[in-house]
């Protein structure tokens, strides 16, 4: 106890305590800071083909991260569409970057939620990157709608 | 005959001792986290929550009972919280039925689909100082098609809420808050840890049987509600996933080794020293050394390219060829996410580069991601020991002395870097003594409470700072007197290094600190220095060279000193080393020169 009393008083740094300020630690709040990297529109997204309840805001273009915290598991669930909308919204600069390359981790795992070929899904997301990312404003939901389209396809 | 009996007596006697034991079976202890306490035991989980039996928190009999009861009686949802509790009693045949009616949890499993355990470990981030040891969590693997990227996380944090500075650490150090898990999405993880705060993450997967598997899921649902003290030196999260892994594993002795400190990287040590326990290593480097990697990699064309892309936002690709424009872009884009999160970007002017960059890209087709091609980095398991030990011969000022050295953790500049943060320094209560021949006894020479230095080169695309934070006691040379003092000091230093090659960095520093000692004229005294420093490190060889000048309120520490240390590894956790030092000062000088060896163990 004293060997650890010394050693306690002597760490100023600390070990190995996520950042406060990140969402990943926080059991409250929806996406806490990330909230303001996601899009300004605010209105809870209607779009029949998926149930979005774990969708707070309509997700435009940008880096987002901890926005999982709105879905108060914050867990990877539901069905595919939900799933594929998850997906795009919470990696969704990662997701662009993958399609245009036409191959990557998102595509794999979009992929594998929509049971498609990761290869045939790349290829038709770098094809019709323009028809996907029709200007730097685009939304998580029109986005994860035309990726469904583009595997069904 | 009685011989065999005898025998047969004794191999059984585990076996049949095993199921006797009830509520003090190791299992059992383990399962609820008890910890041997005075005559009794005592959980490190401290809620009542936790708890079937009011008494549950010191009392395994009471607690196991209640289980039993509680478990047996039909209708009886307790099973639903406790799965792990239940699934042991059933194996043991003290109670009866399945968890199948158990709708939260049954979600729980179906969401994660458990197909293995690993264990993550984020390297250091040296602009944190929570984070300057690295963290760890585990990944729950998922059956999921697809990747990982649909995992979860399960990371056990403080709730520290907003609170900072030095009630933060004071709180944390002597467990003023508490310890939770918390389960996100993997991907959530990966753009925390790779993306925001630019920490390589490895991933180390746990041989388990099915059981296991079972038991670990289990076990993190009843967690979820758990509340441990947390003390950031010790019970920290490192501690707690290895009292996780104790749980589904009793036969691991894991924790005792870090009763009194736990620094994460010797957990991740500590398991991959067990046989057969981790079967495989990914490697998921983080964005800044994908990108550091990425334009390593560029011939000078695409460099000049991508300077002005990032620079000037000028794309003009005429120059290259298909592959060599797609790898820029790529790279252009993925830098200008970076500069977003470092908030050096705006939110409109982000979206329309990255927008344009991403159109560019995806006109060149070619299923490739080069970005992504990074896929080996060095192992942290393979890093040198954290403890140190010296023994150095020397001449002070015209007097022989010997000297040992010793350290508990963790690595100092001089160290080989391999699998660590190359030009990052943190030590802790590392000490001195020497034995000068003309006194013929041991004196104590110097104890770094903590030394932190983080010396990192602007370069293209990072401008990152370097600092240094001082605090120890030492034994310094007063140069009118030529006697020692012992002096206290805490002081702070910070400035910016260039990144000459990848091995050759120099800096220049500024600081303040200040000084207390019952032995000078004036008890305090702050000092202003000015330095400016070389620092090599190519594998083996090692070398620090540092010059500066000190403006003080107390005449003892006016003057410049040039210290030089080399080190030559000859294997990882063993060193030649030498150092040549020299405080020049209007009166007296002091000079000090050494060679020794240092081990680590």
């Amino acid at each position: 106890m004293k060997k650890s009393l010394v050693f306690g008083a002597l760490v100023a740094a600390s070990v190995c305590m996520s950042n406060p300020a990140a969402a990943i630690d926080s059991t409250g709040g929806c996406g806490l800071g990330s909230m303001a990297w996601r899009g300004q529109s605010g209105i809870i997204p209607q779009i029949l083909a998926i149930t979005t309840n774990n969708s707070f805001g309509t997700n435009t273009f940008g880096i987002t991260f901890g926005t999982s915290g709105c879905d108060p598991n914050g867990r990877v669930t539901g069905g595919t569409g939900k799933m594929v909308l998850a997906v795009i919204e919470n990696n969704m600069e990662q997701f662009a970057m993958d399609a245009s390359a036409g191959k990557g981790e998102t595509i794999d795992t979009l992929a594998g939620i929509l049971d498609v070929d990761s290869e045939k899904l790349g290829a038709a997301a770098q094809a019709n990157f323009a028809y996907l990312f029709t200007d730097e404003n685009v939304e998580a939901v029109d986005l994860a709608l035309k990726v469904m389209e583009l595997a069904n396809a | 005959m009685r011989k065999f009996l005898l025998a047969f007596l004794l191999l059984c006697l585990p076996v049949l001792g095993y199921a006797d034991e009830g509520a003090h079976a190791v299992a059992w202890l383990k399962l609820l986290h008890y910890q041997k306490s005075g005559n009794g035991y005592v959980s490190a989980v401290e809620n009542e929550e936790f708890f079937l039996s009011q008494n549950g928190q010191t009392t395994p009999q009471d607690e196991y009972d209640t289980a039993v009861q509680a478990f047996s009686q039909k209708g009886n949802t307790k099973k639903c919280d406790f799965p792990a509790r239940f699934m042991y009693l059933a194996k043991l045949g003290k109670v009866e039925g399945s968890l199948e009616s158990c709708e939260e949890y049954q979600k729980f499993i179906a969401d994660v689909q458990p197909k293995a355990v690993t264990m993550l470990f984020t390297d250091a981030y040296m602009n944190n100082p929570s984070s300057m040891f690295g963290h760890t969590l585990f990944r729950i693997d998922t059956k999921r098609q697809g990747t990982q990227l649909l995992a979860h996380g399960a990371n056990f944090g403080a709730d520290t809420g907003d609170e900072q500075g030095p009630l933060y650490v004071l709180k944390g150090l002597w467990g003023g808050y508490y310890g939770r898990f918390g389960v996100h999405p993997y991907y959530d993880v990966i753009n925390l840890y790779n993306n925001i705060e630019n920490r390589d993450i490895w991933e180390y997967r746990l041989n388990l049987t099915d059981e296991e598997l079972e038991l670990f899921v289990a076990h993190l649902w009843e967690m979820q509600e758990a509340k441990i003290r947390y003390y950031f030196a010790s019970k920290n999260c490192s501690y707690v996933l290895l009292l996780m892994l104790e749980a589904i594993k009793p036969e691991l002795d894991l924790t005792s080794e870090f009763k009194h400190y736990t620094v994460p990287l010797a957990t991740i040590k500590a398991i991959n020293e067990l046989p057969d326990f981790v079967n495989d290593v990914q490697y998921r480097p983080s964005r800044q050394s994908k990108l550091k990697y990425r334009y390593k990699q560029m011939n000078k064309e695409q460099k000049r390219v991508f300077r002005k892309i990032i620079r000037l936002n000028e794309v003009d690709l005429s120059a290259l060829n298909d592959e060599e424009k797609a790898d820029v872009l790529e790279t252009a884009y993925q830098y200008v996410q970076y500069q977003y999160v470092e908030k050096d970007l705006e939110l409109a002017d982000y979206r329309k580069k990255s927008f344009k960059l991403l159109q560019a890209r995806s006109k060149i087709v070619n299923q490739h991601q080069y970005f992504d091609e990074l896929k080996e980095g060095k192992n942290p398991v393979e890093a040198h020991k954290a403890r140190q030990f010296g023994m150095n011969f020397g001449n002070r000022n015209g007097s022989a002395f010997q000297e040992v050295s010793f350290k508990p953790v963790y690595s100092s500049l001089l160290d080989d870097s391999y699998g660590l943060l190359k030009g990052a320094e943190i030590n802790m209560v590392d000490m001195a003594f020497r034995h000068y021949d003309i006194k013929d006894k041991y004196v104590f020479d110097d104890l770094n409470l903590l030394h932190v230095k983080s010396l990192s080169g602007v370069d293209v695309m990072f401008s990152p700072f370097s600092f240094e934070i001082d605090i120890a006691i030492r034994r310094l040379f007063n140069p009118k007197t030529t006697k020692d003092y012992t002096v206290g000091v805490a002081g702070v230093d910070a400035g910016q290094g260039l990144a000459l090659t990848e091995d050759l960095l120099v800096y220049v520093m500024n600081g303040l600190s200040a000084t207390y000692s019952g032995e000078l004229s004036d008890n305090a005294a702050l000092i202003y220095n000015i330095k400016g420093g070389v620092y090599y490190n190519h594998d083996k060889w090692r070398l620090n060279f540092e010059a500066r000048q000190n403006f003080a309120t107390s005449y003892e520490f006016r003057g410049q000193t040039y210290k030089l240390e080399a080190a030559y590894g000859i294997t990882r956790n063993l060193m030649l080393y030498g150092s040549y030092e020299l405080f020049n000062t209007k009166w007296h000088d002091d000079e000090t020169v050494m060679f020794g060896i240092k081990v680590n163990f």
